[in-house]
């Protein structure tokens, strides 16, 4: 229990940043909201046929980064930046076992991120009547299923690199490489598309666009992320028993 | 491995790259007993206290700790829950509150007595509700002790613990662990302060380039070891002497200085033979005896 404590007051100040940043982004778009052409504050020329597409361009789409960043950011720590804060003998000498250590932070980690993921789907709803419009629920809980898929993912591969890698910086910004990385594969060879293996799009809805609004969940897609994410977490565990001090 | 041993290692060996920093070493500490570890800067002491509690994995060798081998996770889990550690940075979460550190680490530890933390807390006067980041370095060692010293563990481990603090605070500590000691208490702590080791410490074991060069009790120190002056009128005679007891032999202008850790009274007997025009002979101090051993080795 008190690892947990102590996980999730290392990532508090980042959690609560993103929390507040994406509840800002969510309130903002749907106050200023304007249903005479379809557009509001983040939108930009865009325009939206319906509130519904309005909903999903802006906060699912170009909100996504307020999703995106956080996740990785989320992943970051354990005992590399332990050991530059000199806090990795402390750690080490409790009685607990290393892969307690490592799990107890992923496991907050992915709940920081299930909140996070949950958040728009939360307050779309519950907003958009203000504006007197409304958001279908079932819409929202799809959109949170893909985000938490695919968040998960991004998340453990940013949690794998920064235990790997040394720098405060590396591991983000390798991650952020990879993610560009998995588009650039998904944009060049379109026929892969469907099956939803590339999270920086398919995050924003991408696999809605192929598949037409309402269509069926990147299943596929986010099964393979999924268990990457639990063999980027099993592999971490093994790397961090081996690791000094 | 015996019983009789709280830390106990056969050749432990550490390598990080090419570097040799802890090599066979070969180190005992008797139980219920006031140990100093003793070395320079680099000897190896921080890495086998490590190893000890397996926050890293020796590269050969083996070893126990109240008789649980130290690589084995399992056992290394049961060694932390039994052994209380304070580490040389005294970095501890500095976004914690002293209060939620210390509800923190009582909640690790079956051993942990609330009234004892109660007391050191007021006694090294830690506010409850300051965050440990605005700690003074000898304020933060003082909470690191406290979360040490507030269970009453089988074997209290400390790396250079009075780093950081005033000598009050530095008396009150060699007390701490006086009495901690006549509560059966094994402590075994490593530190620069030679003075302080000799104060409270039964035994010393000193480690130069990662070997152990001396493992002596303080009353073998008082009792045996003499430092014996040869003067001569003119340039000391290039005797080798093969006896029993000679430690060292080093030579400075006209006179001849032998560490002698036994056997002294035989020695000087010879020395005569040597036509020295004084001879002194002198107890010698742990920071002599020290000295002499990590000076050419």
């Amino acid at each position: 229990m008190m690892l947990s404590y102590k996980a999730w007051r290392e990532s508090q100040a980042r959690f609560l940043c993103a929390l507040l940043a994406m509840a800002a982004w969510c309130v903002l778009s749907i106050v200023f909201y304007r249903p005479e052409d379809g557009g509001g504050l983040f939108s930009g020329r865009a325009r939206a046929s319906t509130y519904i597409h309005y909903v999903r361009y802006t906060i699912y789409g170009q909100g996504k980064l307020a999703f995106l960043i956080p996740a990785i950011f989320l992943g970051l720590g354990g005992l590399r930046r332990e050991r530059a804060n000199h806090t990795a003998v402390l750690t080490l000498a409790l009685p607990v076992s290393r892969n307690r250590l490592v799990g107890t932070r992923f496991a907050v980690g992915l709940a920081e991120l299930a909140v996070l993921a949950m958040l728009p789907g939360l307050l779309t709803p519950l907003l958009s009547p203000f504006v007197h419009q409304s958001y279908p629920i079932e819409e929202a809980l799809r959109f949170f299923v893909v985000w938490f898929a695919y968040g998960t993912y991004i998340f453990a591969l940013s949690f794998f690199l920064s235990v790997v890698m040394r720098g405060d910086y590396t591991a983000p910004a390798t991650c952020w490489l990879v993610l560009m990385l998995q588009a650039a594969v998904d944009s060049t060879w379109q026929h892969l598309r469907p099956y939803g293996l590339a999270p920086l799009s398919d995050i924003g809805g991408g696999w809605d666009r192929v598949a037409g609004i309402g269509g069926p969940l990147p299943w596929f897609g986010m099964t393979i992320m999924i268990l990457l994410s639990a063999a980027m977490f099993a592999t971490a565990c093994r790397i961090t028993q081996t690791q000094d001090s | 491995m015996s019983n009789e041993y709280a830390i106990e290692t056969q050749n432990l060996t550490k390598q990080y790259g090419r570097v040799e920093a802890v090599s066979r070493l070969n180190l005992r500490v008797t139980r219920h007993r006031v140990t100093g570890f003793l070395g320079r800067n680099g000897a190896g002491k921080s890495s086998t206290i490590k190893m000890l509690l397996g926050m890293i994995r020796p590269s050969e060798g083996s070893g126990t700790v109240l008789g649980r081998p130290i690589d084995d996770a399992k056992e290394s889990l049961e060694i932390r829950r039994r052994v209380a550690f304070v580490g040389e940075d005294k970095e501890l979460y500095g976004y914690m509150s002293i209060a939620e550190l210390i509800c923190f680490t009582s909640s690790f530890y079956r051993d942990w007595r609330p009234e004892a933390a109660r007391r050191l807390q007021a006694e090294y006067e830690l506010p409850a509700k300051q965050k440990v980041r605005n700690l003074s370095k000898g304020m933060r060692t003082k909470l690191a002790l406290l979360l040490a010293l507030a269970r009453r563990p089988e074997l209290l481990i400390l790396d250079e613990p009075s780093g950081g603090l005033d000598p009050v605070s530095t008396e009150e500590l060699l007390g701490t662990l006086g009495a901690a000691a006549a509560e059966e208490t094994t402590v075994f702590f490593s530190s620069h302060q030679i003075a302080e080791v000799e104060r409270i410490a039964d035994r010393v074991c000193i480690i130069t380039h990662g070997k152990l060069a001396a493992d002596l009790s303080m009353d073998e120190i008082r009792q045996d070891h003499r430092r014996i002056t040869l003067g001569f009128a003119g340039v000391p005679p290039d005797y080798v002497f093969h006896m029993l007891g000679v430690e060292q032999v080093r030579f400075a202008g006209r006179q001849m200085v032998i560490h002698a850790s036994k056997n002294a009274d035989a020695i000087v007997e010879q020395a005569r033979a040597l036509n020295a025009v004084s001879i002194d002979v002198a107890p010698m101090t742990l920071r002599e005896v020290f000295l002499e051993t990590v000076k050419d080795a």
